[in-house]
C-alpha cells in the first residue's frame, strides 16, 4: 500500500467516524424544546378560535411572532434581575436599588410593548377579534395550568 | 505519474470541499457548531435571523445498464455526490408604511461542490467531472404576501484530468411568489439553468438555458399540498407525524459538464485535443421520505424510475445552445438518492407565517450550483395538534414565561 493510498483510507475512515459521531451527538442533543412546542400549540389554539381572513392572517402572524419574541426577551431579562435579587444579602444597598429600578423599567417596557401590539391589532382586526385573541390567550393558559395540576 | 497525482488530488478534493463548506457555514453564522451552551447569566437576545445556516450532502445514482440499440456506448450508469451549504449573511426586518405589516430582507451565501462519475465503456472507471459553485441569493418578503427571490450561482466545470482550463458558467433564477392564502400560492419568474444539459427539445421548440418559471401550490405548506413548479418539479407532499415527511414527485435532473476529448476519443467526430461538453437530463419519478429527528440533523432517501434519459456530447456552444456531435436516449432505469443535512443556530419563530413558509420552501428548493435536489429536512415548522393532552411533557419551568404571578393563585 502506497503512502498516498494509506493516507486516503485513513482520511475516509476518520471522516466517516467523525460524521457518525456528529450525527449521533446532534440527534441526542437537539430535540425541539417543550417551550417551542407549547408556543406552537398556543398559536394553533389562537388560530382555531379566531376566524382570520387570509389578509388578516398574513399580517397578524408575523406581528404576533415578533411580539412574542420581544416579550420573551424582556421576560428573560426580568427573571434574570429576580435571580439577582435572591442574592440580595451579598449585594450593596446601591446595587439592590439599581436592580429594583431595572426591574420596573423592564416591566414598563413590557407594558409598552403590549400596548403597541394592541394598537397594531386594532388597526388590523375588528374589536371583537382582538377580544377573542385575549380570551384565547387566557383560555390557553387555564388549560395549560390544568394540565400542570394533573401531572 | 502526473495522471496518478491529479486523480489522487481530485479524490482528495471532495472531502476537502466538504470541510470548506462546513467551515464557511460555521464561520458565516458566527457560532461554533460543537460548542454546547452552558447556562449563562448573560441576557439572551432574540434571534435576528429567520433562516438557519445549512450544510448538506446528497448522493444520486443509477446502476449501469446495457443499451441494446447502441454499438459504441453499449452501457451507461451514473453516480453523483454533492456537498453544499447556504448561510444567512444579512437579515433586516422593517415595519411597513401601514404600520402593521412586517417586511424583511434576507441575503444568503450559497455554495456547492459536485462530483459526477458517468460509467460507460471506454471511459476510465475513476474518471470524474466536477462543478464548483459559489453564489448568493436574496429573499425579500414584502409583508403583503409577496416574496421576491433571486439566486445567482456561478460555477466552474472541470474534470479530474485537468487537461483543459475549467469553464465558468452561471445560472440564475429570479421569481416572484405570491402567498394568496394558507392554501394557495403562485410563482412567476425566469431562470437561466443547465438543468436540461445541452437543451430541452419539444416538437415545436427548443429550450436553451433560459426558461420561464411558473408554479402554483394548492394546500398548506405545513400539511398536505400539491406543488406544480414548471420546469423544476411536480409533487404531492405530505407529513407523517412530527418527524417525517414524504412526497411523490416528478422532476428533471441534469447538467452540463466538461470532459476532456481524449477521454472519449472513441466517439465519432470527437476532437481529442479539445474539451467536450457532456450534457445529460432525465426525469425522475418517485418517492422521497425525509426524517428530522431533532433541530439539527435531517436525512432523506428517495427512489423511483428515471425516464427520458438523454445524453449529449458536444464541442460547439453558442449562446447557451450546444450542438451535439453524438446524442442518445437511454431506456428508463431505477434510481436511488439519499442525503443528510445539518442546520445550526437559532432562528426567529415563524409560526403560521405562511409567506415566510413560502420563502423557506423557495430557499430549500433551490440548492446551490444549479442542482435540482433539495437538502434533507424542512425549515417549515409542523402544525401541532391543538389537543393539549399531546403536550404530555409540560414542565412548569418551560412555560413560566407565559404566566403572571397572579394567574397562579
Amino acid at each position: 500500500m502506497s503512502a498516498s493510498t494509506f493516507f486516503l483510507s485513513w482520511f475516509r475512515l476518520t471522516a466517516a467516524v467523525f460524521l457518525f459521531s456528529f450525527v449521533f451527538v446532534c440527534c441526542a442533543q437537539a430535540q425541539p424544546s417543550s417551550k417551542d412546542k407549547i408556543e406552537a400549540l398556543k398559536a394553533a389554539f389562537i388560530n382555531k378560535n379566531i376566524d382570520f381572513t387570509a389578509a388578516e392572517a398574513q399580517a397578524f402572524w408575523p406581528l404576533y411572532n415578533d411580539f412574542q419574541a420581544k416579550r420573551e426577551a424582556l421576560k428573560k431579562e426580568l427573571s434574570l434581575s429576580r435571580t439577582s435579587i435572591a442574592t440580595i444579602n451579598a449585594s450593596s444597598e446601591k446595587d439592590v436599588a439599581a436592580l429594583l429600578d431595572g426591574d420596573f423599567v423592564l416591566r414598563q417596557k413590557e407594558l409598552d410593548l403590549q400596548k403597541d401590539f394592541h394598537k397594531k391589532m386594532l388597526l388590523l382586526l375588528s374589536v371583537k377579534k382582538v377580544a377573542l385573541y385575549y380570551k384565547s390567550e387566557e383560555e390557553f393558559k387555564k388549560a395549560l395550568l390544568n394540565q400542570l395540576k394533573d401531572k | 505519474m502526473a495522471r496518478a497525482f491529479t486523480t489522487d488530488f481530485s479524490k482528495k478534493l471532495f472531502p476537502f470541499g466538504v470541510a470548506v463548506c462546513l467551515f464557511i457555514a460555521v464561520v458565516l453564522n458566527g457560532q461554533a457548531v460543537l460548542a454546547f451552551q452552558a447556562d449563562s447569566l448573560k441576557t439572551k437576545q432574540e434571534p435576528r435571523r429567520y433562516i438557519r445556516p445549512c450544510i448538506y450532502l446528497n448522493t444520486y445514482r443509477t446502476p449501469e445498464r446495457t443499451i441494446p440499440s447502441q454499438d459504441i456506448l453499449t452501457s451507461y450508469g451514473f453516480r453523483q455526490l454533492s456537498a453544499g451549504f447556504y448561510a444567512p449573511l444579512y437579515t433586516q426586518t422593517w415595519l411597513c408604511k401601514d404600520r402593521i405589516s412586517l417586511s424583511s430582507l434576507h441575503v444568503l451565501a450559497s455554495g456547492n461542490i459536485l462530483s459526477v462519475a458517468p460509467a460507460f465503456p471506454g471511459l476510465a472507471s475513476d474518471y470524474r467531472m466536477n462543478k464548483t459553485s459559489f453564489g448568493g441569493r436574496l429573499i425579500y418578503n414584502t409583508g403583503k404576501g409577496g416574496i421576491w427571490f433571486a439566486d445567482l450561482a456561478p460555477f466552474l466545470a472541470n474534470d479530474n484530468s485537468r487537461s483543459h482550463p475549467p469553464t465558468l458558467r452561471y445560472s440564475y433564477s429570479v421569481l416572484f411568489n405570491k402567498t394568496v392564502s394558507r392554501l394557495f400560492g403562485y410563482r412567476v419568474g425566469i431562470a437561466k439553468t443547465y438543468l436540461f444539459g445541452g437543451g430541452f427539445e419539444t416538437r415545436t421548440y427548443r429550450f436553451g438555458p433560459y426558461m420561464p418559471l411558473l408554479g402554483m401550490r394548492i394546500g398548506p405548506l405545513d400539511g398536505t399540498y400539491l406543488s406544480l413548479q414548471f420546469p423544476r418539479e411536480a409533487s404531492l407532499n405530505f407529513r407523517v407525524g412530527s418527524k417525517c415527511s414524504g412526497s411523490v414527485f416528478m422532476k428533471p435532473t441534469g447538467g452540463i459538464y466538461n470532459l476532456s476529448g481524449k477521454s472519449v476519443d472513441f466517439l465519432p467526430q470527437t476532437n481529442a485535443q479539445g474539451p467536450v461538453r457532456f450534457g445529460r437530463y432525465e426525469f425522475l419519478n418517485g418517492l422521497r421520505f425525509d426524517y428530522t429527528p431533532g433541530n439539527v440533523f435531517s436525512c432523506f432517501v428517495s427512489t423511483g424510475l428515471s425516464t427520458s434519459r438523454h445524453l449529449t456530447f458536444s464541442s460547439k456552444e453558442r449562446a447557451g445552445f450546444f450542438e451535439p456531435f453524438y446524442a442518445l436516449k437511454i431506456r428508463p432505469s431505477v434510481f436511488l438518492s439519499a442525503g443528510i443535512a445539518f442546520r445550526f443556530g437559532k432562528a426567529k419563530r415563524v409560526q403560521n407565517d405562511y409567506a415566510m413558509y413560502d420563502a423557506f420552501d423557495l430557499n430549500s428548493g433551490y440548492a446551490g450550483g444549479d442542482e435540482n435536489s433539495a437538502p434533507a429536512g424542512s425549515a417549515i415548522p409542523n402544525r401541532p395538534n391543538i389537543e393539549l393532552k399531546h403536550a404530555s411533557k409540560v414542565d412548569y419551568m418551560d412555560v413560566e414565561d407565559l404566566f403572571q404571578e397572579q394567574e397562579l393563585y
